[in-house]
């Protein structure tokens, strides 16, 4: 059986979508209802989103959710 | 039931300085001295500042009632305690490890607390019973009583009722909340199971 560690890290490539978009880290934020905040540690790579907000990101951005997010290679 | 909550939380904080004064003033000077002094400004200052205390208390009573029963006024409590503004699913992850660390180290502590109430230790040294050679003595044991000792009834007669404190022995009241705590965060994880 493999076993897949819970530490896994997880990059994105929101930020560049964002920039590519025009958007503040605010409008982006509002537009899948999350805070600011929520936003920033989104980017820095510091939150894990939920399924809900990931498929939310996806549909904003209309890309694939592995277009978004990807396991970081160690 | 949203703007009952804002307003009983916002007298709770706004007239709590009041509380303290009455409390402070209280205990420099009796109602009845207050009364004797025939100032009708200080009278008047006092009747209103006990007004405040009374209403204060029956805002806090609802608040608890309403803390334990209502969605709504917890999650508006937690919201001010963690000092957050607006709610999403990070923030609610965030309140929710804080939670779950803040219940453990509670309950630990409280457990340690009631085992130090109920605990007894007896150090004795009698010098002219000796048992096996002997002199001193160290007991160690545990009691609970669900109540104080039983307090002095006013002789005079005059007193019908007097309140001061809850009639609860300290490990009484310890068992009551971790019991309270336990339970009640029990009851909430099988009700939120059900709910996802």
């Amino acid at each position: 059986m493999t076993r897949i560690s819970s530490t896994v890290k997880i990059e994105n490539n929101i930020q560049e979508l964002r920039t590519g978009k025009g958007l503040t880290q605010q409008e982006l934020a509002e537009a899948v209802g999350v805070t600011r905040a929520t936003g920033v540690a989104l980017e820095s790579g510091d939150y894990n989103p939920s399924l809900e907000l990931a498929f939310r990101l996806s549909k904003f951005f209309n890309k694939k959710i592995d277009d978004l997010f990807r396991v970081k290679s160690k | 039931m949203e703007k009952l909550n804002l307003w009983i939380q916002k007298y709770l904080v706004w007239v709590f300085p009041n509380v303290v004064a009455t409390t402070v003033w209280d205990y420099f000077q009796s109602d009845t001295e207050i009364r004797a002094m025939n100032s009708f400004l200080l009278t008047a200052l006092w009747e209103v500042m006990s007004w405040g205390l009374i209403i204060w208390f029956l805002c806090l009573f609802i608040f608890m009632v309403l803390l334990v029963f209502r969605k709504d006024t917890q999650e508006l409590t937690i919201k001010r305690l963690a000092g957050i503004k607006e709610r999403d699913e990070r923030e609610e992850i965030i309140t929710g490890h804080a939670a779950r660390r803040s219940f453990v180290s509670t309950t630990s502590f409280l457990i340690f607390l009631f085992f130090l109430s109920s605990m007894q230790v007896n150090i004795a040294r009698n010098p002219d019973q000796a048992v096996d050679g002997k002199k001193s003595s160290l007991t160690l044991g545990l009691k609970f009583s669900p109540t104080d000792e039983p307090k002095t009834v006013s002789e005079d007669g005059k007193v019908i009722y007097e309140h001061r404190d809850i009639p609860l022995s300290k490990s009484a009241i310890l068992l009551l909340v971790l019991v309270w705590q336990v339970a009640s965060f029990r009851f909430r994880v099988r009700r939120e199971l059900k709910v996802t």
